[in-house]
């Protein structure tokens, strides 16, 4: 065999032996990178990769906006933001039967257009409106999966750490047309989400509320108005080009901390606890971005991505079948990894194989980010309903049954989005951000 | 050993918490010097990048302080509290230990030549070997916690054998 083959089964095999045993992701991609490195070149060489690949892995300013939304997730999370947006799609949802489920789906599609993190949204959305939810008879269980299920449309619609991930890994599709193209999906999977929550309310003759007055209309709209304005500022001035993606990201910080000085729900005194709260997430997804340097170092010295695609395209030269067999192995894979590091190692890897199928990169960016956040809310290892358990203090196995019906619908709307393109393409391109 | 790993994550915390910071107001004031004063301030790019590269790396060894890095962790939850639990943990610890002695060794080499070569940042002209020393000292903190974890775990495994041999 070729020494390149020898290279790509070292990576893999040692990866995946560690990820299965459960090695830390990071570590595992480090250590696996290395072998393979020794086993392509020579042992001086592979330190030498390692020592440049960790520090070079986190270069460039677009990783920037990570730190940054983490940041401005965790100002979000004290003030009152979630309980004004919660209070504002209330004058939608007010008619249906369950209100406070459609208020947690919309609310948490609302946050993510703010906070750019699902778990934000999750904790978020789920802490205000659990209590609420309690005082009515809601059922903890249906409300729990709710919120998990609603939380990842945020990471659709933009600001999205997750399609900034993409764009750099993929070779720098634009962000622009990314945050732009990721509307349409978000909203989708908002209403993948509301479909069956609508179902179970009925079945189970959830009460509806009186429609809201206009009074409370108004009221409500003005008090959500700072925040939604926010998000005009930030996505306008990333789609106009006068804000860099990371630069949009400080300004999140910015002005979340003077919406919160404003409101008078933020002292000085907290900022230092924000921060230091802010390191741990902002920290598991940078290491592995330096990490995953070292892995960057091997792909191109192996030309790994060129022979996995070949390894593809030989299986079938059905352009369906292949989308499928990706989108299920993705799927697979988001179950028992977290959507950060499944991006960062599948996103070069699988670049090249979609090329090959002519699809447009910023449609390959959004059916990815789309796919693999279903994982985050699949049993038995989704990271979302853990948090949303632990907020509503149910045990785990609990969860499951009520969360089903909204995967098996959200699973349909990825074969929309795959298959689909427009779905993904038409926003970005009527601002002629693509052509 | 525990009275020093206490004071490293101490220090650690600070350390981040000043980077974080410089993170956020160097890209604020990026924004603010040029739209509100007109004349964008060039400093502010390098000073978030090399912090966020200090972020990653002692953020990393941060969080493995935690043990909250992300994992599939069905096999050591099944293994929880037994024997072959804490030597499979061990094991971990030692492959990081490892890992942390490669770091050592290739960004200690990586960080001389950039010392000796005097290869200065193209704004704020720091020599580049201030940014890559981070590597060698992360590496070399990933094997103070390893060692710490390892011998933990050694003794956790030596006492439930012992409590097992007891009846």
């Amino acid at each position: 065999m070729a020494i390149e083959t020898w290279t790509a089964l070292t990576l893999f095999g040692i990866f995946f032996a560690l990820l299965f045993v459960g090695f830390p992701v990071a570590f595992g991609v480090a250590l696996s990178s290395i072998a393979a490195m020794i086993v392509y070149a020579d042992f001086d060489t592979a330190l030498n990769v390692a020592g440049q690949g960790l520090a070079t892995g986190v270069e460039g300013t677009a990783f920037l906006a990570i730190p940054l939304f983490v940041i401005a997730g965790n100002i979000m999370n004290t003030g009152s933001i979630a309980k004004r947006l919660i209070d504002f799609t209330k004058i939608v949802a007010a008619p249906l039967p369950g209100p406070l489920a459609h208020c947690n789906i919309i609310a948490s599609t609302l946050f993510g257009a703010l906070a750019g993190i699902a778990s934000a949204a999750a904790i978020a959305v789920g802490g205000t409106i659990f209590p609420h939810a309690k005082r009515e008879k809601y059922e903890p269980e249906f409300m729990a999966a709710v919120n998990a299920a609603a939380a990842p449309a945020g990471l659709l619609i933009p600001p999205s750490g997750s399609l900034i991930l993409f764009s750099l890994y993929s070779g720098g599709t634009s962000i622009a047309a990314l945050f732009v193209a990721g509307y349409l999906p978000g909203m989708l999977w908002g209403l993948s989400c509301i479909v069956p929550a609508l179902y179970f309310t009925i079945k189970n003759k959830y009460p509806r509320e009186k429609v809201t007055s206009w009074s409370y209309a108004l009221r409500a709209t003005w008090n959500a108005l700072p925040s939604l304005g926010l998000i005009v500022i930030l996505i306008g001035g990333i789609v106009t080009g006068a804000f860099t993606a990371t630069e949009a990201a400080g300004m999140a910080v910015f002005f979340s901390f003077l919406l919160s000085f404003a409101y008078r729900e933020l002292k000085l005194s907290e900022i230092p606890r924000i921060f230091i709260d802010s390191v741990v997430p902002s920290a598991i997804c940078l290491f592995l971005v330096a990490c995953s340097g070292i892995m960057g170092w091997v792909l191109n010295y192996a030309s790994i991505p060129e022979m996995i695609s070949q390894v593809i395209l030989d299986a079938s030269s059905n352009k369906v079948i292949l989308l499928l067999l990706i989108n299920l192995m993705l799927l697979v894979v988001g179950t028992f990894l977290d959507l950060t590091p499944a991006l960062i190692i599948f996103t070069p890897m699988l670049m090249p194989v979609f090329a090959q199928l002519g699809m447009h990169p910023v449609h390959v960016g959004i059916m990815m980010v789309f796919n693999l956040c279903i994982g985050l809310i699949t049993p038995p290892v989704g990271t979302l309903l853990f948090v949303s358990c632990s907020i509503a203090d149910i045990p785990f196995q609990r969860i499951i049954p009520r969360v089903l019906p909204m995967v098996f619908a959200l699973i349909a709307a990825l074969a929309l989005v795959t298959f689909v393109p427009e779905i993904s393409l038409f926003v970005p391109r009527q601002l002629g951000l693509i052509q | 050993m525990k009275r020093l790993t206490a004071w490293v994550e101490a220090g650690l915390k600070q350390l981040l918490f000043v980077l974080m910071l410089l993170i956020a107001v160097s890209v604020i004031w990026q924004v603010i010097s040029r739209y509100v004063f007109g004349d964008p301030a060039t400093w502010p790019d390098e000073v978030a990048r090399f912090s966020m590269i200090w972020v990653a790396l002692l953020g990393g060894v941060y969080v493995y302080a935690q043990d909250k890095h992300l994992a599939v962790t069905i096999l050591p939850e099944r293994w929880a509290g037994s024997v072959r639990g804490h030597l499979l943990q061990m094991t971990f610890h030692v492959l990081v230990a490892l890992l942390g002695v490669l770091a050592i060794a290739g960004g200690a080499s990586v960080a001389t030549t950039n010392f000796v070569n005097g290869q200065l940042s193209s704004v704020l002209n720091i020599n580049m070997g201030y940014v890559y020393v981070a590597v060698p000292v992360t590496g070399a903190l990933l094997v103070l916690y390893a060692i710490c974890f390892i011998v933990e775990r050694w003794r956790s495994a030596c006492a439930l054998k012992e409590v097992r041999n007891g009846y």
